[in-house]
């Protein structure tokens, strides 16, 4: 057995090896961004199918929650991305509601032709039972144990499935937070159990979550002037800025600190980083009239802040580091920027541009070589944030007539809308 | 009367018989003991040819494990010498002409070798591309110098410090002369000091100026190196440092960044030399 494991392990180092021997090339070409944006979502014919069968009851008189289960599902597991999901026209007609009536060739030959088939039951009002097989090896690679109401439990089960997947964590139950009636309000990831959040009875304005998803920075007029409020996800004060100016967009670190930009000196606006309560204020740019906002914190490093500046003449990105030093431009692409967002990986940078005298749209650009992708196209979209696997976007567009918050993935395919009453200034997190 | 010697007649008979027939009967065990003993040594002699068969099929298998382990320390001793080849290629050209022409008989006689290996490397590379497609590292070709500092520094946006601290390292040692070279330099300090190890980053940061003096990062490297000091509790030396940063470089960021710091920590060192009242001359007495 040894012997057996050494030889594999030598094959295995000498494969990687050869690998590392193919014509540069082939191994290195420098693909364009769009190609490499395009290797994140699983399309058509690129990745493993997924067959997702209804769930089945087990106990009477819960077809409601059962539908609405297997809807959320669905849309869960489309909307994320990881796997193709065979049409349900071609499943078998025999239901699928436990491992013993599951006949692996019925999914795994035409029509069907699927890799891996998830199914299981309702075993109560608020609990289920789901599985996940690769029908091609006969093996059960998931049996999950549910419970909650029917979209936390179709959330839960999406989330494990894409887990097993692709190794990371799935969106289905991260949140986004938003402006709608003056109020900072909050919703689920898919437009569902929106929620009211402020209720400072002034004005709210650009929310920001953490990476955590553990607090919330937001503007409020509830001092008289626009100042940063803290809370916690229990809608507790943590701390707020007292300053006279104007004081704007805040981000928070994954640390707790706060960036913000303020013009509480009476002069310019700058960028300024707090402590997690809103005291300590540090300035960290210095310019002589020129407009410094929105900074964003790189999420993976914690370090570095992105920020518009029109010290330049044009509102383009810069980056500072959290001490002030090593301040520099970023994207110089002329025209109108704004509201940078990291995306939580640290590779890409999502903004808004008027593509120099066009609409304002949602570009991509990564963050190392600069390359710009354009990802919207109807209305005027703005203010980009990241979902927590950095692999979607959500967005302000006014395509209806009117400011709604919008999804979408990150190559701009998929467009959903999230909110039918208004939103703005979207924030989504863990 | 017959009866009786009729009987004794064949008693006496079957009597001088039995010696024969035992005689016969005890040929015949011996006979068969002498097969078997045969046998046993016929079976003796095929164990040890086993055994001896078994013996070389356990040195013919531990040799060819080692050739394995010997070809793949080879092969990777020739990737390393392509890489830095490749690397060379941009700098010094005559050398690396002669390092490819030597590297190339070394990849001749590996390329053999690897063909017999080739269809299990295949299958094995089909089972890696059947992985789900997940975000990729960046990949560098060897001798794109901008690229090397694009991955580098697409690593530490993503939290990669490791591997950004060596393609920083790598950028410097093969473009030391580059305008960038700066750059990398400042990053491997800063990546250390990211990673905590302050010590390190300020050896690294006062690299900086060797790299190129009068690049853009030097007055940022020296500033991040006052920082870390005052960290370490090494406040006189930080103060210090910011000071020589204000008078090295005062039209800088870092110099009204330093300046900001002296001003609240020890506002005396940047004070002006406070003018001493000009005494009137000393007049010898004239001797006499």
């Amino acid at each position: 057995m040894k012997r057996v494991f050494l030889s594999v392990g030598v094959l295995a180092f000498a494969a990687m090896i050869w690998w590392q021997l193919q014509p540069v090339g082939a191994q290195q070409a420098q693909d364009p961004l769009k190609q490499q944006i395009g290797t994140i979502i699983v399309t058509p014919g690129s990745g493993p199918s997924l067959a997702v069968a209804d769930f089945q009851l087990r106990a009477a008189g819960s077809e409601s929650t059962l539908a609405t289960f297997n809807e959320t599902l669905w849309a869960d597991l489309k909307f994320a991305g990881v796997a193709n999901l065979v049409g349900k026209s071609l499943y078998p007609k025999t239901k699928l509601a436990d491992p013993a009536t599951l006949r692996y060739e019925e999914w795994a030959n035409d029509p069907v032709k699927s890799d891996y088939v998830a199914f299981g039951s309702l075993t109560g009002a608020n609990t289920a039972q789901g599985f996940l097989y690769d029908v091609k090896t006969q093996a059960q690679l998931l049996t999950a144990s549910l419970s909650g109401d029917a979209r936390d439990m179709a959330h839960q089960f999406a989330d494990q499935i894409t887990k097993l997947l692709t190794g990371q964590d799935g969106i289905a139950q991260s949140k986004i937070a938003y402006i709608n009636n003056r109020e900072v309000q909050l919703m689920d990831y898919d437009g569902f159990g929106a929620r009211q959040f402020s209720r400072d009875g002034s004005i709210a304005l650009f929310p920001a979550l953490s990476p955590d998803g553990k607090r919330l920075a937001y503007v409020s007029y509830r001092s008289g002037h626009p100042n940063i409020v803290i809370r916690g996800e229990d809608g507790l004060l943590i701390g707020a800025t007292q300053f006279k100016g104007t004081t704007t967009s805040p981000s928070v670190a994954p640390d707790g600190r706060i960036a913000f930009a303020s013009s509480k000196d009476g002069a310019a606006m700058e960028i300024y980083v707090a402590e997690s309560d809103g005291s300590g204020a540090r300035r960290l740019t210095r310019t002589r009239n020129a407009v410094n906002i929105s900074p964003r914190w790189n999420p993976k490093t914690g370090r570095e802040i992105a920020f518009i500046s029109d010290r330049g003449g044009l509102p383009q990105v810069y980056l500072i580091d959290a001490e002030g030093a090593n301040e520099r431009p970023l994207l110089s692409l002329g025209g109108h920027m704004d509201s940078p967002a990291w995306s939580p990986d640290g590779r890409f940078l999502a903004f808004t541009w008027d593509g120099g005298g066009g609409g304002f749209h949602i570009y991509l650009a990564d963050v190392a070589s600069g390359q710009v992708l354009r990802l919207t196209r109807e209305g005027r979209n703005e203010n980009p944030t990241w979902s927590p696997d950095s692999r979607h976007i959500a967005f302000q567009s006014n395509r209806t007539g009117r400011w709604e918050i919008w999804a979408m993935h990150i190559d701009g395919s998929e467009p959903r809308q999230l909110t039918r009453t208004g939103g703005r200034s979207p924030s989504w997190s863990k | 009367m017959k009866f009786r010697i009729l009987t004794l007649t064949l008693l006496l008979t079957a009597l001088l018989a039995l010696p024969q027939l035992a005689t016969a009967q005890s040929k015949d065990v011996k006979d068969k003991i002498d097969q078997m003993a045969i046998k046993l040594e016929e079976m003796k002699t095929e164990l040890t040819l086993l055994q001896r068969q078994t013996q070389t099929m356990q040195d013919t298998f531990n040799k060819t494990t080692g050739e394995l382990n010997t070809l793949i320390v080879q092969m990777s001793d020739n990737i390393a010498a392509i890489r830095r080849a490749q690397s060379s290629i941009s700098t010094n050209s005559g050398d690396t002409v002669t390092q490819v022409s030597a590297m190339g008989e070394r990849i001749t006689a590996t390329n053999s070798r690897m063909e017999r290996l080739s269809e299990q490397f295949a299958q094995l590379r089909k089972l890696i591309e059947d992985i789900p497609k997940l975000p990729t590292f960046t990949q560098i070709t060897p001798g794109n110098a901008e690229q090397l500092f694009a991955a580098a520094y697409s690593d530490y946006s993503r939290g990669n410090y490791d591997l950004a601290l060596s393609e920083f390292k790598q950028y410097v040692e093969i473009y030391g002369s580059s305008e960038l070279a700066d750059n990398a330099q400042y990053w491997i300090g800063e990546i250390l000091y990211t990673q905590k190890k302050l010590p390190e980053a300020i050896a690294e940061l006062e690299k900086v100026a060797t790299v190129n003096a009068n690049g853009d990062k030097t007055s940022l490297a020296l500033y991040k190196r006052a920082l870390i000091l005052l960290e370490l509790n090494r406040k006189d030396e930080a103060l210090q440092q910011m000071l020589a940063i204000t008078k090295a470089y005062p039209t800088s960021k870092e110099a009204t960044l330093a300046t900001q710091q002296l001003q609240e920590m020890a506002p005396e060192l940047l004070a002006p030399p406070t003018p001493q009242p000009e005494k009137p001359p000393v007049r010898k007495p004239r001797k006499p």
